[in-house]
């Protein structure tokens, strides 16, 4: 029982606005991609290492995943001029000869349209989310987190967080006066 | 080093490890999911797999209730079976490659009905029109056309025509103009004349002798000898004029006779030899539908076979999931092969329900990229025994396919030959067919030719068309079409597999005409075979008689007129050279 609060702590715990940003955008990529290429898992698997928060990007996903249907069509277009430019095909023909590459699907127009999409997105996503997380995402999320049945589900007990002993600052803005907006950010 | 650092780690660990387990767990059904995928990529239509089962280390999959949807009949599937097993090859799996080194599918049924659309979302559906049609032809209502051409040209053929035609009855009628009695009395009347002729010139040659011979005792009477003489060579000349004439008449005569007889022999010849059966159009109206069926059938079966295979242009995936380039070109191996899949399941050839096993090999999801062609071989078991080994070769830009089906012994279930309004024959129960079949279709032509042997039939003119002489002409071709114990088709076969044309070529018309030769127009030939000979017989009757009433005579009155013509010349020279020295001296 022990073990199992202090696993809670564990995964309830990062959520500083980079985490969250960096789950954000692991989220968006991973709900971008289509789910039968090996890109989508990889991306998993290294979300699941570094200290991103979950949460954040399983909403992300979700959500990506959704706006991903309307940008098929940009996918495709995009993903098939990659695939189809004569500057590229010796590089695709040379990954298309690695093992496990397959499983990629890389030479698919929408895998490589999103995937390039999201990987070109991810940063200016991450800079902006971390902006975001930092101005106003804490106490939301924090509300969020807080709620029923994120209790629930992770089973956190409404409690002083992580973002608390990193950003006071935004803490005290958020939580005590909602309406004043753009709080000085304290970097690390 | 600090733990707690990494310690966030732990739950993730878990989290991941809880996800590969169900991974794992739940193999199967991310396999299924992956092959229905897969095969819904290739096929372009709904793949279900009721259950899979998976021993991934040995690489072996066992699948039940296999049903792949036909994009063409959504509702109708490609292929169904109740199980199948495959053992895929590992390695090419780490290049997303799927090989089917070996496998088994067991109680495979081709086109059987769906309950729902196998048509994907969003995938183009073929309507009606945009399919081939479906080639099942009404063979039926194709004969009784073929029937009614039958008859059509059977109906020129007619005896009393043949005959009406003929010349020597008419010269015959028409003898009177010339008859050989008037040639006679013709003669007769030049005879009397020239006889006429033969005093009037031993007169005048008497008048001519030596004891008269000085002109000076009797002037006048040499003169009047002279003049006689002269009257006499020119009736001689006017006769042998006359029956020059009378002679060149007969010639043409003769050779008119000569001729006509000609022609009539001719006209009776064509009318026994050309029997009133064309063994050709005989073939067609009786085989059109009874061997049509085997070819319409085989062919199908092809056709088959060929829309069988995945055409990844054609069945192209929608944007919506997007578009895959291959890069390895033509040397980059398929995505999906089949080297080896052994078959087994029910199906019908010929009309006879039949347990079927085979072994489809090199089946690829890109056949361009595959070495060898496309095989599929099949054999039919139980009763029947039919070898079907079908090649689709697609590497080249011609799609180049052909099918070889051998039957040794089919039962010969045709029922009936023919057409109930022209000529209809049926066939005993106990008939045995066999079959070769050798078609080969590249790009779109289609040729090859279908080989039907035979044997043990029993035939019998059910019914006659009364314009070629009904019930009792079938009665006695009855007597003859016995004899037939087996016969032999060739059927080539032109133009395209949706738009065949089929050429027969057997010997069953030339057997059947042969029957009907001794049979149904020995009447006819008699009839004819008699009037020849009487024509014959007429003819030369003629003609001798031309020869010795009339040439003869003419050939004796020529003699004749040729001496008195020769006596006529010596007496006008020996009037015109007279003999001065027996003339008396004058002293």
């Amino acid at each position: 029982m022990k073990l199992w609060q202090r696993l809670q702590g564990c995964v309830s715990g990062i959520d500083s606005p980079g985490q969250l940003a960096a789950g954000l955008t692991f989220g968006m990529m991973i709900g971008f991609i289509p789910k039968d290429s090996l890109i989508v898992y990889s991306l998993l698997g290294v979300l699941l290492v570094i200290r991103a928060n979950l949460i954040a990007a399983s909403i992300a996903g979700l959500v990506s995943a959704g706006l991903a249907g309307l940008l098929t069509p940009v996918f495709h277009t995009v993903g098939l001029y990659l695939l189809e430019s004569n500057t590229l095909k010796p590089l695709w023909q040379q990954i298309s000869e690695l093992p496990l590459v397959g499983w990629t699907r890389f030479n698919n127009s929408l895998v490589m349209g999103s995937f390039v999409i999201g990987l070109f997105s991810a940063v200016p996503v991450f800079h902006v989310s971390k902006r975001w997380f930092a101005a106003y995402g804490s106490a939301s999320y924090r509300r969020f987190r807080n709620s029923s049945l994120i209790c629930m589900v992770v089973g956190v007990s409404k409690q002083v967080t992580s973002t608390q002993t990193v950003f006071p600052e935004v803490e005290t803005a958020a939580v005590y006066q909602p309406t004043t907006r753009q709080p000085k950010l304290r970097e690390g | 080093m600090n733990m707690s650092r990494w310690i966030y780690l732990i739950p993730r660990a878990v989290i991941a490890g809880l996800i590969l387990l169900s991974i794992w767990m739940g193999r199967d059904p991310i396999i299924r999911s992956v092959l229905v995928h897969q095969t819904q990529a290739v096929t372009g239509a709904k793949a279900d797999f009721g259950q899979v089962r998976s021993a991934l280390p040995s690489g072996k999959l066992f699948l039940k209730d296999v049903r792949i949807a036909d994009p063409r009949e959504p509702m109708k599937n490609l292929l169904q079976a109740d199980m199948a097993y495959v053992q895929l090859k590992l390695e090419p799996l780490l290049w997303r490659r799927f090989v089917i080194e070996s496998g088994q599918a067991n109680q495979l049924m081709f086109g059987a009905p769906r309950t729902e659309s196998g048509a994907l979302p969003g995938e183009h559906v073929f309507n009606q029109a945009e399919l081939p049609p479906e080639r099942k032809r009404d063979f039926k209502s194709e004969l009784s056309s073929i029937g009614q051409a039958w008859l059509d040209q059977l109906q020129p053929i007619e005896t009393t025509a043949h005959i009406d035609s003929l010349k020597v009855p008419q010269l015959l009628a028409s003898v009177d103009k010339l008859s050989i009695a008037q040639l006679t009395a013709q003669l007769a009347s030049y005879r009397a004349m020239i006889a006429k002729l033969e005093p009037r010139l031993e007169a005048v040659r008497k008048s001519l002798s030596i004891e008269h011979q000085n002109p000076l005792r009797d002037p006048k009477r040499y003169a009047a000898s002279a003049e006689e003489l002269a009257a006499v060579s020119k009736q001689s000349v006017d006769l042998q004029n006359a029956i020059l004439d009378l002679q060149r008449t007969v010639v043409q005569e003769k050779e008119k006779w000569i001729l006509a007889g000609q022609h009539d022999v001719q006209q009776l010849d064509q009318l026994t030899g050309t029997i009133p059966f064309d063994a050709e159009s005989a073939n067609e109206l009786l085989l059109h539908q009874a061997e049509g069926e085997l070819v319409d059938e085989a062919l199908r079966w092809f056709r088959w076979f060929r829309s069988s295979i995945p055409d990844p242009e054609k069945f192209k995936t929608h944007q919506g999931s997007g578009i895959d380039l291959a890069f390895g070109g033509a040397t980059q191996p398929p995505n999906l092969l089949i080297e080896s899949l052994d078959i087994e399941g029910e199906g019908r050839f010929a009309g006879n329900h039949m347990k079927f096993a085979g072994t489809v090999f090199d089946l690829a999801s890109e056949p361009r990229q595959h070495p060898n062609p496309i095989t599929i071989e099949l054999r039919a078991q139980g009763k029947q025994h039919v070898n079907i080994n079908c090649q689709l070769d697609r590497r080249g830009d011609n799609a180049i396919d052909t099918l070889k089906i051998q039957c040794p012994n089919l039962p010969w279930n045709a029922g009936a030959l023919g057409e109930p309004n022209s000529l209809l024959i049926s066939n005993g129960p106990a008939s045995q067919l066999n079959a070769e079949m050798d078609v080969r279709i590249e790009g779109e032509q289609l040729t090859g030719t279908m080989t039907f042997r035979h044997s043990n039939v029993a035939l019998h003119v059910d019914r006659l068309s009364d314009l070629v002489g009904g019930a009792a002409t079938a009665l006695r071709i009855n007597q003859n079409i016995s004899a037939i114990n087996r016969f032999e088709t060739t059927v080539h076969l032109t133009g395209t597999l949706d738009d065949c044309q089929y050429r027969f070529e057997s010997d069953l018309g030339k057997q059947l005409a042969a029957a009907v030769k001794s049979t149904t127009v020995s009447q006819t030939n008699q009839i004819a075979k008699r009037r020849a000979q009487e024509i014959e017989k007429v003819t030369k009757e003629r003609i001798s008689k031309l020869e010795t009433d009339v040439n003869q005579v003419i050939e004796e009155l020529q003699t004749k007129l040729n001496q008195n013509i020769h006596r006529t010349a010596e007496l006008k020279s020996l009037i015109e050279t007279p003999d001065n020295q027996s003339w008396p001296r004058i002293r």
